[in-house]
């Protein structure tokens, strides 16, 4: 196991390179239970000095991983510096979750609140994560349509979703507004 | 022949639940229908056959001490199918520490018994016992209890059982005499962390830093945290787990939690298992998950334990 200052973000927080947003919270909050304070875990093994150097090293891990363009950023530093596929894979992502997109067809609130599930993610980490009012997700997910707001804001919404989830953005955003639009169309055809 | 596999319960503190978890994993075992033998290797304080309420009359030191030749004339069959049993002992003090190669052979005749999983329950401490049959083991387990001491003395224990595994490994007696230096935490050399003690094998003799390196991927125990009642204590084998893998740089393992719960003591007192007795209770199901963890060679899932799945 390398030591502390040989460790990149991802092992310093001990997540996989394919953590979801909501693994990387869990490991930052679990972490900062373990080593701020005189919590018993870390207190027979660390000086309070050597404490508080890991928490600074599994904050500014939190900082940058825990922001999706940050992250992208810093994954692509790993990528160069990692020679020819030695470490994880030069191309992380490719076996992320982020490069998972679904067919427009597919997206529904149901199947979107499924990948959430399966992902770990709670909706409340969601809101905390993206500042969208945690009723407003709850409505995506429920396709409680006549709650949600204007397209020009759902669709904000939607591509923050999707990020926080690692999904694809794009195929989120069109394949939920084709519902909404249909939902609108046949709203006012009746 | 059936793969045999060597399983030691340690943990440094006494009354932290050793022989409570070693009973019941062998009770657990059984019911699945796997040949257990349940060895009390406990050689100061000795008690698991009152666990399991059976009455030894020959023990483990009988065996090591060669008052009986034949090691199956210390088994006991208990009255649980599947269920063999050698009783530690509570006879003479200077048995506690057996020569290594008293231990070693006593291993290797367990090795030759008609068993698919044997359950070592060790003492408190960190005797050369102890730590020898927990290196020998396939699987070592820790029984930690979420209180400050008995966090402590996992640690110490983890920390001497390798330091006694590099010694074993190395040869050159430079390396052994580094090694013995720096298990004393303030040692002239500031050698605190494996990882400088690896570094100050490797200026000695590279080859030698390289087997104790090797070593170290090799040296995994499982966490068990016993009578937890709160969150906070069932997060504190994730936070153990961290804080090995940051201290010693090894991979310590949480297997599984068991609740605080009022079945335990009621079952001791009975002198019966816990998983026979009350099958369903929650500590009964969390020794379960623990087991089948052991089994499956997995762990406890941070997301899962947060989400309540895990009971």
């Amino acid at each position: 196991m390398k030591r502390l200052a040989d460790q990149d973000h991802y092992e310093v927080l001990d997540v996989p390179r394919a953590a979801s947003w909501g693994d990387i919270r869990r490991a930052y909050d679990l972490a900062r239970q373990t080593y701020t304070g005189d919590a018993p875990a870390a207190f027979p093994l660390f000086s309070a000095e050597e404490r508080a150097h890991l928490f600074s090293r599994i904050e500014e891990a939190y900082r940058t991983l825990g922001d999706v363009q940050k992250r992208r950023a810093y994954d692509a530093t790993l990528a160069e510096r990692a020679p020819d596929g030695v470490s994880a894979s030069p191309t992380p992502d490719r076996a992320t979750p982020e490069s998972e997109s679904l067919r427009i067809g597919e997206v529904t609130g149901e199947r979107l609140r499924q990948i959430r599930q399966q992902r770990g993610v709670s909706l409340d980490e969601i809101a905390e994560r993206t500042r969208v009012n945690v009723d407003y997700l709850l409505f995506i997910e429920e396709e409680k349509m006549a709650a949600l707001p204007a397209e020009i804001y759902l669709r904000g919404y939607l591509a923050q979703y999707a990020a926080t989830l690692r999904l694809d953005a794009a195929s989120v955003t069109q394949g939920y507004l084709t519902r909404f639009r249909a939902w609108q169309e046949q709203r006012a055809g009746i | 022949m059936p793969g045999r596999e060597i399983w030691a319960v340690g943990g440094g503190k006494g009354g932290t639940g050793k022989t409570f978890a070693a009973a019941n994993l062998g009770v657990g075992l059984a019911r699945m229908g796997k040949r257990v033998l349940l060895v009390d290797a406990d050689l100061g304080g000795a008690n698991l056959h009152t666990c399991l309420g059976a009455q030894p009359n020959t023990t483990l030191s009988d065996f090591i001490q060669g008052r009986v030749k034949d090691i199956r004339d210390v088994l006991v069959q208990t009255d649980i199918p599947n269920l063999a049993l050698i009783s530690g002992a509570q006879d003479y003090l200077e048995v506690a520490n057996p020569k290594y190669t008293q231990k070693m052979r006593f291993i290797r005749r367990v090795h030759e018994l008609d068993f698919e999983h044997i359950i070592l329950d060790l003492g408190a401490g960190t005797s050369f016992t102890n730590l020898d049959f927990f290196l020998t083991a396939q699987i070592g387990i820790l029984v930690v209890m979420p209180e400050p001491t008995s966090i402590e003395n996992v640690y110490r224990f983890i920390k001497s059982a390798f330091y006694r595994r590099f010694k074993k490994i190395a040869r050159d007696p430079e390396v052994k005499a580094v090694i013995t230096m720096a298990m004393d935490e303030k040692n002239a050399r500031g050698i605190r962390t494996p990882h400088d003690l690896i570094d100050h094998v490797t200026q000695i003799n590279s080859d030698a830093g390289r087997k104790l390196q090797e070593s170290v991927l090799f040296f995994s125990p499982k966490i068990i945290v016993n009578q937890v009642r709160s969150k906070d204590d069932i997060t504190l084998g994730f936070s153990m787990r961290s804080a090995c893998a940051k201290y010693y740089g090894i991979k310590v393992e949480y297997v599984g939690y068991i609740a605080h719960d009022d079945h335990v003591w009621r079952t001791a007192k009975k002198r019966r298992p816990l998983l026979l007795e009350h099958p369903y209770s929650r500590p009964a199901e969390h020794l379960q998950r623990a087991l089948e963890n052991l089994l499956k060679r997995e762990e406890l899932k941070l997301e899962l334990v947060l989400a309540g799945a895990g009971g």
